[in-house]
């Protein structure tokens, strides 16, 4: 596994949240990756770095390419999740009301997340933070 | 015509160009490089927008266009114009004197490209009412559909599924004269009067054809010479009643001055232009739906058509007289000329993305390559300054990687830093004594 790209993410920083973005989304695109693989990428990552601007306080996003295959981690330092069965349904949101009024907080977040990636794993230990490993295959 | 093979109209005469870079810091798709001395262009990544020609201090590019007398050839000569056409007069404020002129050029009929926007936009707005789905992109701007083939290939699905106004324009032009003139299509000459490269580019080569509409195409600057030149002559008659049946306000504002909303009230719709502001908008697009805009019309150019590298007249002067000249128009008209009468307004077939070759088609030696470009840029100054040929020393680094004839040391920095070092190096090894002198001495 190599690394490829890695962002550091600022809790509350929902300005630039997503910064990262447009980086990622050129170096796919340099590398051959199709449109619509990146946007899928794109889509998840972006949630996953959003729920550490909206849940934790730090964290770190890094790309990886594997062979055939993109893996991008976030790990954070935060309130970690409880019941992650729980934070996976369609619909479960802990967000504040600050959070939610800034238009977030539908709990749509991961559901979205496992959805655009072909391999998810979410480790997260409470009062300590969150991993969250996307996996997504490209060839 | 090969999907692979890519007609471009913007050349570089070789001769006249000196180096000096100017055209390398505008072209938008970084499609430009010096290559010994002189400009070229890299021919997957142009999009024939013009921007080079507009700055070349030497007017060293061109653009390929056809002569005038080519309509020779052809037994029935029809023309579509840019309606930009109209506001490049500084003497005719008045339609019916322009178009008057225009009748001495020698074609048996002519129309303006806002038959086509008046045509077009009510295909539009039917396909709208049941697509609201995402933010759709016009296909009027030639310019912009190349350069999101090139390089957004992820929003080939917002653009419509329709021709762009001057093609409709000269489907119906066609049509409607082989059936008033019984005659037959071959021999027909279909010709388009363009206000850009652009345009000219998309006659030759018309991305969602299979085959091309127009016949020929000359550029705005010519005609505009020529007609000149039949203005100062004496015997000419322009007082001569024509009629204006399918002109409309909105259809003329539109097909000018991208004056979109005036044609799709009931739908949010945007016109962004200027190249720049294009790709800003394309890259959020991107990364995210405007799902409150229904629709964007997008020209390569500031101001839109009014803004092209053919025409003569000041943009914002042009687009003045051209609201004048529309207001005497009515809002819309009773009956729209005969809509899709064998469906002419949908592309012919799919438009297709053609991306830029990734930098390797293993995706591991891509990652690998993008290290050592990563590494180059790294030890370069970040002047941009393109003395080396290359538009950034992000697209030098590239270069140095992928193409062996560029070195790092065609980055002048970089060159003398590392003859100072050489130098520092030279003085100090000349410094030292000579070992055998050394012994020498002391005995
Ligand atoms: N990195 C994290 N740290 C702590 N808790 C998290 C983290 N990520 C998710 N959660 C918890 O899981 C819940 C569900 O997350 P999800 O992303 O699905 O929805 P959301 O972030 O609340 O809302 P949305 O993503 O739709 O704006 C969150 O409300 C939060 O309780
Ligand atoms: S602007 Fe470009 S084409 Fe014109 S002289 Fe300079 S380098 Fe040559
Ligand atoms: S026409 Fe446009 S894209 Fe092509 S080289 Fe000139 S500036 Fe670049
Ligand atoms: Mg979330």
């Amino acid at each position: 596994m190599e690394k490829i790209l890695d962002f550091k993410i600022k809790g509350r920083d929902f300005i630039n949240a997503g910064e990262s973005t447009s980086k990622m989304k050129n170096y796919f695109k340099k590398i051959g990756i199709s449109s619509k693989i990146i946007k899928r990428i794109l889509v998840a990552s972006y949630e996953a770095e959003l729920n550490v601007v909206a849940h934790a306080d730090s964290g770190v996003m890094e790309i990886f390419v594997d062979e055939d295959k993109i893996v991008v981690t976030v790990e954070d330092e935060g309130p970690g999740i409880e019941d992650i069965d729980r934070a996976m349904q369609e619909g479960f949101s802990t967000a504040s009301d600050e959070v939610r009024e800034m238009g977030f907080g539908a709990g749509m977040g991961l559901p979205n997340i496992k959805r655009n990636s072909d391999d998810l794993e979410i480790e997260s230990e409470v009062n300590k933070g969150t991993r969250v490993k996307m996996v997504f295959n490209v060839s | 015509m090969s999907e692979k093979e890519y007609i471009h109209t913007v050349t570089i005469n070789k001769k006249r160009c000196i180096g000096c870079t100017r055209c390398l810091r505008v072209c938008p798709t970084k499609a430009l490089r010096i290559r010994n001395g002189k400009a070229i262009i890299l021919q997957d990544r142009c999009i024939d927008c013009g921007e080079c020609i507009r700055v070349c201090p030497q007017k060293a590019i061109y653009s390929k266009i056809d002569d005038l007398d080519i309509i020779n050839n052809y037994k029935h000569k029809l023309l579509v114009y840019s309606s930009v056409l109209i506001g490049q007069f500084k003497k005719y404020k008045n339609f019916k004197k322009i178009l008057n002129l225009m009748s001495y050029l020698g074609f048996d009929e002519i129309v303006g490209v806002d038959i086509g926007a008046l045509i077009i936009s009510d295909v539009i707005r039917s396909f709208l009412k049941h697509n609201r789905d995402k933010t759709y992109i016009t296909t009027n701007c030639p310019a912009v559909v190349r350069l999101i083939q090139v390089k957004y290939p992820s929003l080939i699905d917002n653009m419509l599924p329709f021709k762009n106004m001057m093609d409709v324009a000269g489907e119906y032009l066609k049509k409607e004269y082989m059936k008033k003139n019984q005659v037959k299509e071959k021999n027909i000459g279909l010709f388009y009067l363009s206000p850009c490269p652009s345009k000219a580019q998309a006659v030759y080569q018309p991305e969602g054809e299979v085959k091309r509409i127009f016949d020929g195409v000359f550029s705005m600057e010519e005609v505009y010479n020529n007609l000149r030149y039949i203005m100062e002559k004496k015997d000419i008659h322009l007082d001569k009643d024509i009629e204006l049946e399918n002109v409309t306000e909105s259809s003329l504002k539109w097909s000018t001055l991208g004056d979109v909303d005036s044609q799709f009230k009931d739908f949010t719709s945007l016109r962004i232009d200027g190249i720049d502001n294009v790709i800003e908008f394309l890259e959020e697009i991107e990364e995210g739906d405007f799902k409150e805009i229904d629709l964007v019309d997008m020209y390569s150019c500031q101001n839109g058509c009014v803004g092209g590298v053919f025409t003569n007249e000041n943009p914002f002067v042009c687009e003045h007289r051209i609201r004048h000249i529309a207001s005497s128009f009515p809002d819309s008209v009773d009956e729209i000329p005969p809509i899709c009468e064998g469906d002419y307004c949908s592309l012919s077939k799919p438009l297709k993305p053609r991306p830029v070759e990734p930098i390797d088609k293993n995706m591991s030696n891509a990652v690998k390559k993008m290290k050592e470009i990563e590494e180059v840029f790294k030890k370069l100054p970040k002047l941009n300054c393109s003395i080396c040929g290359s538009p950034t020393c992000y697209n030098l680094a590239e270069d140095i990687v992928l193409n062996e004839d560029v070195s790092i040391y065609d980055c002048p920095v970089v060159l003398r830093r590392n003859l100072r070092n050489m130098a520092k190096d030279l003085f100090e090894m000349a410094g030292r004594i000579d070992p055998i002198e050394e012994k020498k001495d002391k005995e």
